[in-house]
């Protein structure tokens, strides 16, 4: 499995810097910029000092993995990832101040769930529970609130974890279109240049990866074909874009009617954050789903 | 190729001769340097030092036209120091067969020559045959008369004296390649050859490749990952052209052409059917008359029946021995037998030899229809310096023609993988695809037979022809269907089904196909099999980088050729590490193997080459119109007036055109005292149509040079950058002087000679660019294959006063 | 961030791609040509070529040395050619990248002037429209995140563009190597320059301006702007010989 290990720093910094950069091409999606903006800087904040993955070097079987059976499929204990639990109530103090500014429509339930998490109402392993999907209550608190904000709490911990765990099957073959790590579905591509010093000629297309919506493990995957229903002809294949914003694009199946947005880095004199890249996408994302079109995995804010 | 580009990349050494792949194979090259970083010598066999050679380990410059004692040295080299691979010569090349009595060498000229017709009477160069009329063997290499004897006894003229004096290379160079490429006949090791037109485009051409065969099977390089001998073609479809009969002697799928002398398809298939008794040789050719018919079926369809050998009768036939290549043809419309042709997308009057003459042939002709993309040398012929167009009678139609990106269709590249690839544009204006002029002008053409009749309309009328080229249903043709509801063995076909296989072609008449060799890549189940782009493999493939589930290759998805002589007789491989098949658990793994049958130590396998009648690679190649072991002969036009080899200068069988126009210099001419190559550049493609009309490229490459070592400018008081004037016997070309160390003087015989390399890609329809090289060259050819030498021909070269097409 | 190009000739194969691609997005027109002798063509850069590979060659103990040098501005650090400005706005650096920018006040300059201060022999004029001009990073797909044309266009990784910082980290690693088959091997004034050339020979044998050139014709009394640039006090320096070894 080929991935992509990206510099924490560096991602800080690319964070910045493609925001900056969206904000000055596209004016409109300021508002939207400024609000996911600060919350993707302090996650990745998070994630710079979560720790990775502490338990046993996994011993994982090549053709059961070769075959799809992800890393986290084949744990011994109940396949997930490391409880991360009692980390979360510290980093609620950082990450929900900072989602309160960016939403104010919803800053007042996330004060409420803020105090519930500090007096113990909610229980740091509820919390992890929500952040994954589990139905839990709290009072003054919308079920939707609750899961998005425990949603992003847990993910500077989950990407952490699988950034360790995809390092264990970098050089097993995968050629499925879940994720190598946790199974998960890409809500992302990016046609990436290979830097091959040993090369005559250097590829100019580049090569996809797909990013895990859950953890953002990214991997190969054959870069014609549809990774929702596998069709691989060409006519059916649709490349949804802006002429103006050419390297953005939506890859979209008129077979099977799923898309997957990507970004082409192939002429890009810097990379963005892929989650920065992600949200200037947006009105794509939007129009291609007007066109009757169902992405593979949502963003947080496909649905607003 | 017998092997594939990602191949290239296995090989322990890498010999390229007659290639410039660095520059014109670029995506190819990339795969040898693969090889080169791992540690594999690769060595430059080329009289012009190129960017090929700046890449190389080292590059050996040689005299044009000296490739078969320059490998001859290296067969002695490998015989005489035993570096050959015992096994494999013994148990699967012809080594060990026993040649007959009749058979004699003498002087350069093998038996049964007949210096009158200018050809060989090959019946004496036969093998000596046992009661069941298998070839006798004798393994342990001994009798005298085995091939292995012959052989070594052959090429124990090639001495590195010899061989250096009349290559120009020195001992030490010859040594140096000798032994590193040589180095590859451990068993566990392999090395490539790559070669192109600088091997073909020679009067010896196939048996510059024959030899490089012999030197491959004494190395046991044959049927092994980065072994084999890889032809990198010119242009990317010329493996798939050849495959479906762009030449004349051939129809698709390598048949051969019908001639009258064959009057009906019972004769035809008599005397184009090897017969073999030997049950352990496949003998696949044994299975042709299925592939005949199948391809009468797909040309005549419900019309081709029993009674007429399924169309055979309404074929149009050749007469036996002539020769319908491009220097026969144009000498034929030169001498007035032809009224009028198509061209598509190329441009003799630029690039076949001996220009002038192609030129003023074509003034002969009443009509002429040019499908191209610009106006070329071709198409406005017409009009060329010199000719007064209202004395040309001919009328010229040009069609516009769709360029690459506006048509769908597939290609087969020089690794036969066949790809399809996709029409990215609609064609420019009235612009179409070749195939849809073909298919509406045919379709034209039997209007006006229906409606008018004629002297023999039914080869026209009955064919089964489509009303319009659709590339997706010419494909499934290809692959071949079911004609009618059959069963084979206990599997049931409908009618109209896709083949599944080519081992499923029939003989009867109830299977159609348009070319066997593409027969399983296209079927019901798997659809286009020259679409796929999975890069799935087994760890095994992975090890020698191949990808079975990208694109499909004929023969039966096979990558390797020959794959059967990479394993010993129990079918375990001869390099582990880098194994092509492999015998494991009752079946085989890997590669598809060249026949499922096992390994041959079960007595149930069968030999591994199985295209050939008696199963073995063959060191002596009986069946060449100009010997069964390749002989140096100096090319038709040669600096030297003897060499050390044998009396006979020239090959005694080369072909030539015979008109006041085909004029050839003396051997040792001193008119003409300079070898001319020619070639292909970057930033030109082929004959320059396409290119010369992108402003950008030309003006990067805008005209017409000479490449010229510093010692002949000396010799010839020229300066870089002169003007300068080229002249054969047959034509000048003007040009300039580019002075170059790339060039060297050659040593040959004790005095210098000089060699000049021009590019082919100027003409004059781009003005004072210059205009052909090719009115240099002569209408000279293989005795094979009729290619002509481009290669190698004699010139001078002054310092011009005046120019004119610069 | 400064932007810098790494070139390494090493991996060139004189192939033209960046010399067409270059002309291409600017839209100019071929300039006529004709044979001289050599396949380096046009012969020198015009007001139409911001971008030329030139080619070389010699015979060093019985093996010929062909070298290619695509050659181009070094959008130098403390540029030469900006110092020697006399119009106000007509030759600017663009901050972000480092690239220097000819404007249409360069229309206004002394072109002798301006040519002869920069030691690699750049700047052209052209005719029509009185500019002075030369390659400008190609500022306008910068601007829009997108790669020069040149460095695009590559196909064998000769040309590199990135954030200098990361340019310089792949120029040592890049000599390091190239330095194991051919020992001669060097940057070219990587200190002071944001286009660094990686060769394998001596940097005259690939062309006369590969280094920059320190003499001056008109020997003014004192340093000159040339001597300046090839002196050794730029404060980079230091870090390029740290990292050349």
């Amino acid at each position: 499995m080929q991935t992509i290990e990206v510099e924490t720093p560096a991602a800080l910094r690319c964070i910045e810097t493609a925001l900056s950069r969206a904000v000055k091409d596209i004016p409109a999606l300021t508002p939207l910029l400024e609000a996911f903006g600060p919350l993707l800087t302090e996650r990745a904040r998070l994630r710079q000092t979560a720790p990775g993955w502490t338990g046993p070097a996994l011993s994982i079987d090549a053709e059961r993995f070769n075959q799809g059976a992800f890393v986290l499929a084949q744990t011994e204990f109940g396949g997930g990832f490391e409880d991360m639990s009692e980390l979360l109530p510290e980093a609620a103090r950082t990450l929900l101040p900072v989602m309160a500014r960016s939403f104010p429509a919803i800053a007042e339930e996330l004060t409420t769930l803020g105090a519930a998490i500090e007096s113990g109402a909610l229980t740091p392993q509820a919390l992890a529970g929500a952040g994954f999907g589990e139905s839990v209550e709290v009072p003054g608190v919308s079920p939707m609130t609750l899961n998005f904000a425990a949603s992003e709490l847990v993910r500077p911990f989950v990407e952490r974890q699988a950034e360790d765990l995809a390092a264990m099957v970098k050089v097993l073959p995968w050629n499925q279109a879940h994720c190598p790590v946790c199974g998960g579905a890409p809500n992302m591509s990016v046609l990436r240049r290979k830097e091959d010093e040993s090369e005559f000629i250097q590829a100019k297309g580049g090569q996809r990866f797909l990013r895990c919506s859950c953890c953002t493990t990214e991997w190969k995957h054959k870069r014609v074909s549809c990774p929702a229903c596998g069709c691989e002809e060409p006519d059916e294949l649709l490349n949804l874009r802006d002429p103006a914003r050419a390297h953005e694009r939506a890859d979209a199946c008129s077979r099977c009617k799923a898309f997957v947005l990507c970004l082409d880095t192939a002429e890009l004199a810097e990379l963005p954050d892929l989650d920065v890249a992600a949200l200037t996408m947006l009105p794509l994302e939007i129009q291609t789903r007007q066109q009757g079109y169902k992405p593979l995995a949502e963003h947080p804010w496909s649905s607003l | 190729m017998t092997n594939h580009f990602a191949d290239i990349g296995n090989a322990d050494a890498v010999l390229i001769m007659g290639s410039n792949a660095a520059e014109h194979h670029p995506i190819a090259f990339k795969w040898v340097l693969r090889a080169k970083d791992k540690g594999a010598p690769v060595i430059h066999v080329d009289p012009k030092f190129s960017r090929t050679s700046a890449r190389s380990s080292y590059h050996v410059p040689l005299r044009s036209g000296t490739d078969i004692p320059f490998m001859g040295g290296m067969i002695k080299y490998i015989l005489e120091n035993e570096l050959f691979f015992k096994e494999y010569v013994t148990e699967y090349t012809n080594a060990a067969f026993i040649v007959g009595e009749k058979f004699t060498f003498k002087d350069g000229l093998f038996s049964g020559y007949n210096a009158e017709k200018r050809q060989y009477d090959k019946s004496s160069w036969a093998f000596e045959k046992d009661e069941n009329g298998s070839p006798k063997r004798d393994t342990t290499l001994q009798h005298p008369r085995c091939v292995f004897q012959m052989l070594k006894k052959h090429y124990s003229r090639y001495t590195l004296e010899e061989v250096s004096s009349t290559t120009g290379v020195s001992q030490d160079d010859l040594l140096k390649v000798y032994k590193a490429y040589s180095a590859t006949g451990k068993p566990n090791k392999a090395g490539t050859v790559l070669y192109a037109l600088g091997w073909t485009q020679h009067t010896v051409g196939v048996q510059n490749i024959r030899l490089s065969a012999i030197m491959q099977l004494l190395l046991g390089n044959i049927g092994v990952a980065g072994g084999g001998i890889n032809a990198l073609r010119g242009e990317p479809n010329v493996q798939g052209s050849t495959d479906h009969c762009i030449l004349y002697h051939i129809i698709p799928g390598y048949m051969a052409m019908p001639h009258a002398g064959w009057t009906n398809l019972a004769e035809y298939q008599k005397a184009n059917t090897p017969v073999s008794k030997d049950p352990l040789s496949a003998n696949w050719w044994q299975n042709k008359p299925k592939y005949m018919v199948s391809l009468l079926k797909a040309w005549f369809g419900e019309n081709g029946t029993e009674a007429n050998g399924f169309g055979y009768d309404m074929l149009p036939k050749i007469e036996p021995g002539e020769d319908y290549s491009y220097i026969f043809l144009f000498d034929r419309m030169y001498k007035g037998q032809i009224k009028g042709g198509f061209v598509y997308g190329t441009n003799p009057a630029q690039s076949a030899p001996n220009t002038h003459k192609i030129r003023k042939a074509m003034d002969k002709l009443d009509w002429l229809v040019v499908g191209e993309i610009h106006h070329t040398e071709t198409s406005d012929f017409w009009h060329r310096p010199g000719a007064n167009p209202k004395k040309i009678k001919t009328e010229v139609f040009l069609l516009p023609s769709a360029q690459r990106g506006e048509k769908e269709g597939t290609i087969s590249n020089s690794g036969r993988w066949h790809m399809w690839h996709y029409k990215a544009a609609e064609p420019l204006g009235q612009s179409k695809p070749m195939g849809a002029m073909v298919v509406d002008i045919m379709n034209t053409v039997r209007k006006l037979y229906k409606a008018e009749g004629g002297a023999y309309p039914d080869p026209i009328l009955k064919l089964d022809f489509p009303a319009t080229y659709q590339p997706d249903a010419l494909a499934k043709k290809i692959n071949g269907q079911f004609t009618r509801d059959v069963k084979i063995g206990d599997k049931e076909f409908k009618k109209g089904h896709q083949v599944p296989s080519f081992a499923l072609l029939q003989a009867d008449g109830s299977t159609c196909s348009l070319n066997w060799l593409y027969c399983g890549g296209y079927t019901d189940e798997a659809g286009n099999l020259a679409k796929r782009r999975d890069l799935s493999q087994t760890p095994m493939q992975a090890a020698i980088n191949l990808f079975p589930n990208f694109s499909w290759a004929w023969p039966v998805n096979r990558r390797i050729l020959y794959n059967r002589a990479s394993v010993d007789l129990n079918g375990k491989p001869y390099a582990p590490a880098k194994a092509v098949i492999a015998w494991e658990g009752g079946k085989w793994v890997g590669d598809v193997p060249d026949g499922g049958w096992p390994p041959m130590s079960t007595g149930k396998g069968k030999y591994p080459f199985i295209m050939q009648t008696e199963g073995h690679g063959q060191l002596y190649g009986p069946g060449r119109e100009d010997g069964p072991f390749p002989e140096h002969y100096e090319p038709a036009e040669t600096p030297v007036k003897s060499h050390a080899f044998s009396g006979q200068l020239s090959s005694p069988v080369y072909k030539r055109a015979i008109s006041d126009m085909d004029v050839l210099a003396a051997p040792a001419d001193p008119r003409f005292p300079i070898v001319l190559t020619t070639y292909s550049m970057t930033e030109h493609w082929c004959g320059g149509g396409d290119t010369r009309n992108t402003p950008a490229l030309l003006e990067a490459e805008p005209q017409q040079y000479v490449e010229m070592s510093p010692q002949l400018a000396e010799e010839k008081g020229i300066k870089n950058g002169d003007f300068v004037v080229v002249e054969s016997a047959r034509g000048k070309v003007e040009a300039v002087a580019m002075v170059t160390i790339r060039m060297r003087p050659f040593k040959i015989q004790g005095r210098i000679i000089h060699e000049i390399g021009m590019p082919f890609c100027f003409g004059w329809t781009t003005p004072k660019c210059g205009d052909a090289t090719n009115r240099l060259t002569p209408s000279v050819g293989d005795p094979n294959t009729t290619i002509p030498e481009y290669k190698a021909s004699l010139v001078n070269i002054r310092k011009a006063t005046k120019v004119t097409e610069l | 961030m400064p932007k810098a190009f790494l070139i390494d000739t090493s991996r060139c194969t004189a192939c033209r791609g960046c010399q067409v691609a270059c002309k291409e997005w600017k839209n100019f027109p071929a300039v006529p040509t004709k044979q001289h002798g050599t396949h380096q063509n046009p012969p020198d850069l015009t007001h139409y070529n911001f971008k030329l590979v030139r080619f070389s060659e010699h015979m060093e103990n019985g093996t010929v040395h062909w070298n290619f040098f695509p050659d181009q501005c070094r959008h130098c650090i403390d540029a030469p050619c900006l110092a020697a400005s006399a119009v106000p706005g007509a030759i600017i650096k663009d901050e972000a990248t480092g690239a220097i920018i000819y404007t249409e006040k360069s229309k206004k300059e002394d072109f002798a002037s301006i040519r002869s201060a920069c030691p690699y022999d750049i700047p052209r004029k052209d005719p029509k429209t009185k500019r002075i001009v030369k390659c400008d990073m190609c500022i306008d797909r910068l601007q829009a995140n997108l790669l020069p044309m040149c460095v695009k266009t590559c196909a064998m990784g000769a040309m590199n563009f990135g954030e200098r910082s990361d340019m310089l980290k792949l120029a040592a690693k890049r000599l390091a190597t190239v330095q194991q088959e051919f020992p001669k091997a060097q940057l070219l004034n990587m200190a002071d320059v944001s286009v660094i050339y990686l060769v394998a020979d001596a940097p005259a044998t690939y062309h006369k301006f590969a280094v920059a050139d320190a003499s001056d014709s008109t020997n003014a009394p004192g340093m000159t702007r040339k001597e300046m640039l090839a002196g050794a006090f730029s404060p980079l320096r230091k870090i390029a010989q740290s990292l050349q070894g």
